[in-house]
């Protein structure tokens, strides 16, 4: 079965986010759980947002190009921007131990930073590379 | 559409967001709503999710806010939480934080409303 593909090249602003995660959401396979679909929904406005919140700070909202493509055995999506990348020890350090806060411990509960371990949580393969002022999201979500 | 609807049942203030989508763009001005009523005195607070369809760590963490901004003088409990909204509850642990009950019934009467 050939792949199916769409892409969006949207402006890094918030309203921008919560469309382009709404039409994703609306296209997203059957053959998905609700809870997988929610997921990657989820995952996709978390980088979306941080995209828009720490890429360009002070800066004109820049383009930021979404690709989605459906193969047989799993979903992709890449996201392309040139704002300010991700660092490399955030991502690498989010995981699930993000959420292993002391629940009765409200003054310190996280307000922000959760992000990247939700990104991480909804796809099977996360894949972030940086280079010549382009960053580049790749996101799998594998079927089972 | 207003940010916030607020009913009264009594001490208790029960909120229930304007809006489907509790994400990055709107929940800096939900937050800042609920804030302005806790400081108007209401320290006994119901988040009713009833209409809201997709919540994300922003929206999560504008509760978590709400949370803070009562502290000791009060609570939150939420209710009608469903579908991908509980699941991201779930997913960050946030259902240990939040008291989450299945009505708004349920949720009034934890708070004696």
């Amino acid at each position: 079965m050939a792949a199916k593909r769409s892409r969006w090249v949207l402006r890094a602003t918030l309203g921008e986010v919560t469309r382009a995660t709404l039409a994703v959401g609306a296209m997203l396979p059957s053959r998905l759980t609700a809870y997988q679909r929610d997921a990657i929904e989820i995952g996709l406005a978390e980088i979306l947002t941080n995209v828009v919140k720490h890429g360009r700070v002070g800066e004109a909202p820049g383009p930021v190009r979404v690709t989605w493509r459906e193969r047989d055995d799993r979903l992709e999506f890449s996201i392309c921007d040139t704002g300010r990348p991700i660092p490399a020890d955030r991502l690498a350090e989010a995981d699930e131990t993000t959420f292993d806060y002391e629940p009765t411990d409200i003054g310190n509960l996280p307000e922000s930073g959760l992000g990247l371990a939700l990104i991480k949580a909804a796809f099977d393969v996360v894949d972030y590379r940086s280079r010549a002022g382009m960053n580049r999201m790749l996101l799998q979500k594998i079927y089972t | 559409m207003d940010l916030i609807d607020v009913t009264h049942e009594g001490a208790v203030a029960v909120v229930a967001p304007g809006m489907r989508r509790l994400d990055a763009a709107a929940a800096p001005a939900f937050k800042q709503a609920v804030v302005q009523l806790i400081e108007g005195g209401a320290y006994q607070l119901v988040l009713d999710l009833q209409a809201v369809e997709f919540l994300d760590s922003s929206g999560l963490g504008a509760m978590v806010s709400i949370l803070k901004a009562i502290g000791g003088r009060g609570s939150v409990v939420v209710c009608n939480a469903r579908g991908g909204v509980m699941s991201l509850f779930k997913l960050t642990r946030m259902d240990k934080v939040f008291a989450i009950l299945g009505s708004r019934q349920e949720a009034l009467a934890r708070l004696g409303g």
